[in-house]
């Protein structure tokens, strides 16, 4: 297939390309700027909404909730001989056993014992 | 079952182990030296832990090492469970009311020579941060953190995770945050006792609980006087100051010791007005609170 010749533009030609791109630029600009937002959802995000960080993710939260009065409900007093759903207690029917650093004494005779510490 | 004891982490350690006595010492020298060597990574006593590295590094991402990371992810996570009463960032508050040296210095301290300061606020714990794929930890500037009773239920699980290597059945008792792996010969579970805060010889009663862990949180063990101010160790984050609650101590059972551990220390600062609120949050706790008569509570929620 044979080359089409071509030929350099001439200035006239170039003015008129220029002139042209930018008058498409600030026709299509003043239309955006002067239309109505197309899905009517526009608006300003509120001061006070909760911010992050995108680097440390600090998210606002609520504060502490204040403390309420004591209505005793819900809250139960334990008695020893009670079955619970994850634990059962027993009475105490032995005296408190004092751990030695020794080993081999029999599980009855040295149970691990819960005080906080 | 054979037992061994020592002193670490400021308290007492119980090891207990069944199974050939020969491999039980073994596993009670492995788990010893975990303890060891945890406990000189997050106290916060010493200079060169990575704890008080950490906290040298407020402001800036620190690269931790798997264990911190977890413990400090279990932390953040427990920390929004509780409402916010658990709160490792109460460091500050904890140093003004006294308790800035290991209990056994701060014990042994004239009472006037503890100064007393206006109380101390809490860092911003929830303003933490986490980048998992560098295992990086961000604190914002001016916050420090104690990681003391949590940190405490971490090691006792791991060491018990470690000496269940060498045993049938095993548990590790650090201080009451206890954790207990498999059951004992013809047992049908583990008998704890459950010690009386007002008077720590006696004994209140006794538990029958799974494998897993139980924790007790008391005010009546760690305390000091700051001035003429009597002091414990249990911060409320939402005063900066010693809690003041209407029990003497609360026992947690849970599948873990951290879960055991935070929520009681949690459960006890609620008090009997908050409690049931708090253990809400997890359907998986179930706690025991003793009052100043010694009476035992407990709550109808945790009836599943």
């Amino acid at each position: 297939m044979a080359n089409k010749p071509s030929r350099p533009l001439s200035n006239s030609l170039r003015i008129f390309i220029a002139a042209g791109s930018l008058g498409a630029f600030l026709g299509g600009w003043a239309l955006l700027a002067h239309s109505p937002n197309p899905y009517g959802n526009a608006q300003a995000a509120p001061l006070d909404a909760p911010t992050q960080d995108a680097q440390n993710n600090l998210v606002q939260l609520p504060p502490l909730p204040t403390p309420r009065p004591h209505s005793g409900s819900g809250l139960r007093q334990l008695q020893p001989q009670q079955q619970q759903p994850g634990f059962q207690l027993i009475p105490d029917t032995q005296s408190p056993q004092q751990f030695g650093s020794q080993f081999g004494s029999p599980f009855q005779q040295r149970r691990m014992r819960t005080g906080g510490s | 079952m054979e037992f061994t004891e020592f002193r670490a982490m400021n308290t007492q350690i119980v090891l207990a182990g069944e199974g050939i006595p020969a491999r039980v010492a073994e596993g009670f020298a492995f788990a010893r030296a975990l303890i060891a060597k945890r406990e000189a990574q997050f106290t916060r006593f010493q200079d060169t832990s990575e704890l008080s590295q950490l906290n040298r590094a407020a402001g800036e991402w620190f690269n931790a090492s798997p264990e911190l990371f977890d413990v400090l992810q279990q932390a953040y996570e427990l920390h929004f469970q509780t409402q916010g009463l658990f709160d490792p960032a109460i460091l500050a508050a904890l140093e003004n009311v006294g308790y800035d040296a290991s209990m056994d210095v701060v014990r042994t301290r004239a009472a006037s020579t503890n100064a007393l300061f206006p109380p101390g606020m809490p860092g911003n714990f929830r303003a933490l941060s986490f980048h998992e794929a560098q295992r990086a930890v961000w604190l914002p500037t001016g916050t420090r953190v104690d990681l003391g009773g949590i940190a405490k239920g971490w090691i006792a699980e791991e060491a018990a995770h470690v000496l269940a290597e060498f045993t049938t059945a095993c548990a590790v008792n650090a201080g009451g945050d206890m954790f207990a792996v498999g059951l004992p010969e013809n047992e049908t579970a583990w008998e704890i006792e459950l010690e009386d805060p007002r008077d720590s010889e006696q004994t209140l009663a006794l538990l029958r609980v799974p494998p897993g862990a139980v924790a007790t949180s008391s005010i009546t063990k760690r305390k000091w006087k700051q001035g003429a101010q009597e002091r414990h160790h249990l911060i409320d984050p939402r005063t900066g100051l010693p809690a003041a609650t209407d029990w003497l101590s609360v026992t947690v059972i849970a599948p873990h010791a951290t879960v055991a551990e935070v929520f009681a220390k949690a459960l006890l600062i609620a008090g009997s007005r908050e409690a049931l609120a708090i253990a809400a949050e997890r359907s998986d706790v179930e706690f025991i609170a003793v009052d100043e008569e010694g009476r035992l509570w407990g709550s109808e929620l945790v009836q599943h």
